[in-house]
């Protein structure tokens, strides 16, 4: 494939990131799967959405009030002024909060900044805005269009027409900080890190949703949807209020990002090792309470606090997997390779280990597909994913037969 | 002195949600007692075995269970009925046999030889060792029983607790496994066993249970004093006997063994 493996350094960690993604969801989703509680992935994985859409609202408001601040004695400059502009453009989203990158970038801050003066930005201003965050080359395609092969893009999504750029106002705003802004009253806080809070609504959504009382009037799946549906309106209602941040929402929504920050590939294989070891120490209980849960209590394992443990480690690896590649293919992730893997085979054990593996395929294969047609990864990781079955379902079919 | 029971109900009303199905529960279990908690279906026999575990609260009074040969808890195994077990899971017999051992391993400990050799005995116990490496989906209804009641007992329990094992087996299958039980509760096993049948249990219980949340009724007591007329006529509301054939004991209308008793003088 041209120009793929020349440009290692655009995707090597978004790769790495969807095969540990894929491998951590193939093995947690067998546990999904097996627990019948498909729609409770499905509903973490908007919480975690959520999460994140909520932590780049608060960022903006942080960065908004900055740039109040600083506006009175100067024009805003640099990534804050991205985030300011964000912040100003709130609310005059008109598509549903979801406006492409390209329409996002095209558009001039029309609305007057809340104190930040009143400069509408050109795509000029972005493209300069654009270098100093670290994006080079915006609006290039990479290892399609990109004319000189080089690297194109330090973050950047696939589209229609290609790979095209975001700027995450919370990024902006922290690369700023990083690059000695630090006086800048709009420094994102570590507790406000998109992957924090998302991590942080998750673990309590997660305990929530474990929670399983005797309800008489209804049942507990209407109680994940009630949760299902208020992330997911919540996602886009928050969402409409960060414009500049809807690339980013696109991307966790539907993992349309080429490339990663190594810090998100770092927070996700450290989101792997804790779960890996709770799974290592815990696999006999949470077996037992998943298989048997009644039988298991009355032999005196604590079902509770195990269930709780299970899916809290099932609300981690989505959290950190969605910020890292999207909602999207770690939801495929979680459920496709789980259903081939049981269709194949008949030991546990075995079913795990193949489904991992075949999560992590699912995941290197879909991204390489993607870069080579120009296709947005996640969905085209979700559709390898699905693939699998495929062949699964014939595996199934020789063996009756 | 006499020992202690090893659980006593005191009082007890049981149900859901606060709200009581039966009052006035109170009956107690020894030491290697057999115990047969007899009613019809939806009578309140799994609230009551549940009550018993500890799973539920009693909503009223007080169930109490005495220590176990350590000092800690009492230990039950637990013989679920075998339609709650969610056949998608792609377990061998011998993995969910092993399940009986992780309370006895406690948290943070793995399986090992001891565990492996208790799971073989449990195996061996119920005459299915050879079928332990075969998926436990494929295993039969009778096979599937027999697992359930190796897993209970590869945990070592002071009490064996069972519900209603052997519904949907036929005669041959039922045989085996009250057999089975009969064995086990000759070597010392305490039991209790929840059946809507009387003659499931008639012939090997010590001690007799009937519940009826229908018509509030519950009698608990020893076999010989609950077989009498006058208690199984008010449990099951026609007149009712046991008869022993063949050494056996049967459960007989007085009105059938009337025309049985006509046809044969005819």
């Amino acid at each position: 494939m041209p120009g793929f493996f020349d440009h290692a350094e655009i995707w090597g960690n978004q790769l790495l990131a969807g095969a540990v993604a894929g491998l951590l969801c193939g093995y947690l989703g067998v546990w999904v799967v097996l627990r019948r509680v498909v729609f409770v992935a499905a509903a973490l994985g908007e919480v975690a959405g959520f999460g994140v859409v909520f932590a780049f609202f608060l960022a903006g408001a942080l960065a908004a009030g900055d740039a109040g601040h600083r506006a009175e004695a100067e024009p805003p400059q640099g990534p804050a002024r991205v985030a300011a502009v964000a912040v100003a453009d709130a609310g005059a989203s008109d598509d549903g909060g979801l406006r492409t990158s390209s329409a996002a970038r095209a558009a001039p801050a029309e609305a007057p900044v809340a104190g930040a003066g009143t400069a509408p930005l050109t795509d000029d201003d972005l493209a300069a805005l654009l270098s100093e965050v670290g994006v080079e080359g915006a609006g290039r395609a990479v290892g399609t269009t990109t004319p000189d092969g080089g690297p194109a893009a330090d973050a950047a999504v696939f589209g229609a027409a290609g790979v095209r750029p975001y700027v995450p106002a919370a990024d902006a705003v922290e690369r700023d900080r990083a690059a000695g802004g630090g006086e800048s009253a709009a420094a994102v806080p570590v507790w406000l890190q998109p992957m924090v809070v998302a991590l942080v609504f998750v673990i309590a959504a997660a305990a929530l949703l474990s929670w399983a009382p005797n309800y008489r009037r209804i049942t507990q799946e209407s109680v994940v949807g009630l949760a299902y549906l208020v992330a997911a309106g919540m996602v886009i209602l928050v969402g409409s209020r960060i414009p500049q941040g809807t690339h980013e929402i696109r991307h966790v929504l539907y993992g349309d990002s080429v490339s990663l920050d190594a810090a998100q590939l770092y927070g996700l294989l450290a989101a792997g090792t804790v779960v890996a070891l709770a799974h290592g120490l815990f696999f006999k209980e949470f077996l037992f309470v998943s298989f048997d849960p009644e039988t298991a209590r009355a032999a005196g394992v604590r079902t509770g606090p195990m269930n709780v443990l299970l899916l809290v480690s099932i609300g981690i690896v989505i959290a950190s997997a969605s910020r890292a590649v999207g909602a999207l293919p770690v939801f495929a992730f979680l459920v496709l390779p789980p259903i081939a893997a049981l269709l194949c085979l008949s030991s546990l054990r075995g079913v795990l280990v193949l489904s991992a593996v075949l999560g992590a395929a699912a995941s290197a294969i879909g991204y390489y597909l993607a870069w080579t047609w120009s296709l947005p990864a996640g969905a085209t990781r979700a559709v390898t994913a699905a693939a699998f079955v495929v062949p699964a379902l014939l595996v199934r079919w020789l063996r009756r037969s | 002195m006499a020992a202690s029971p090893l659980i006593r109900c005191s009082g007890m009303s049981i149900g859901y949600g606060g709200r009581a199905l039966l009052d006035g529960i109170d009956f107690v279990v020894e030491r290697g007692d057999f115990v047969g908690l007899v009613g019809p279906n939806g009578g309140g026999k799994t609230t009551l075995l549940r009550t018993i575990l500890g799973l539920i609260p009693p909503v009223r009074g007080t169930v109490t269970r005495a220590s176990g040969p350590g000092g800690g808890p009492l230990r039950f195994g637990y013989v679920i009925q075998r339609e709650h077990l969610d056949r998608v899971f792609p377990l061998t017999l011998e993995e969910v046999v092993r399940m009986g051992r992780t309370a006895r391993l406690g948290l943070l400990r793995f399986p090992g030889r001891e565990d492996r050799r208790k799971v073989g005995e449990a195996l061996e116990r119920v005459g299915i060792a050879e079928l332990a490496g075969r998926p436990f989906r494929d295993l039969s209804g009778g096979q599937q029983q027999r697992a359930i009641i190796a897993r209970a007992l590869a945990g070592e329990p002071d009490v064996l607790v069972l519900d209603e094992p052997t519904a949907g087996t036929d005669v041959a299958g039922e045989g085996a496994v009250m057999d089975l039980l009969a064995d086990l509760h000759r070597g010392g096993m305490t039991m209790i066993l929840v059946s809507h049948a009387l003659s499931t249990v008639i012939n090997h219980a010590s001690r007799l249970a009937f519940l009826r949340h229908d018509r509030r009724l519950f009698r608990a007591g020893p076999a010989k004093e609950m077989l009498t007329r006058e208690v199984l006529t008010e449990l099951y509301e026609v007149p009712v006997r046991v008869e022993s054939v063949g050494g056996h004991l049967v459960v007989v209308r007085e009105a059938d063994a009337r025309r049985g008793a006509a046809g044969t003088e005819g």
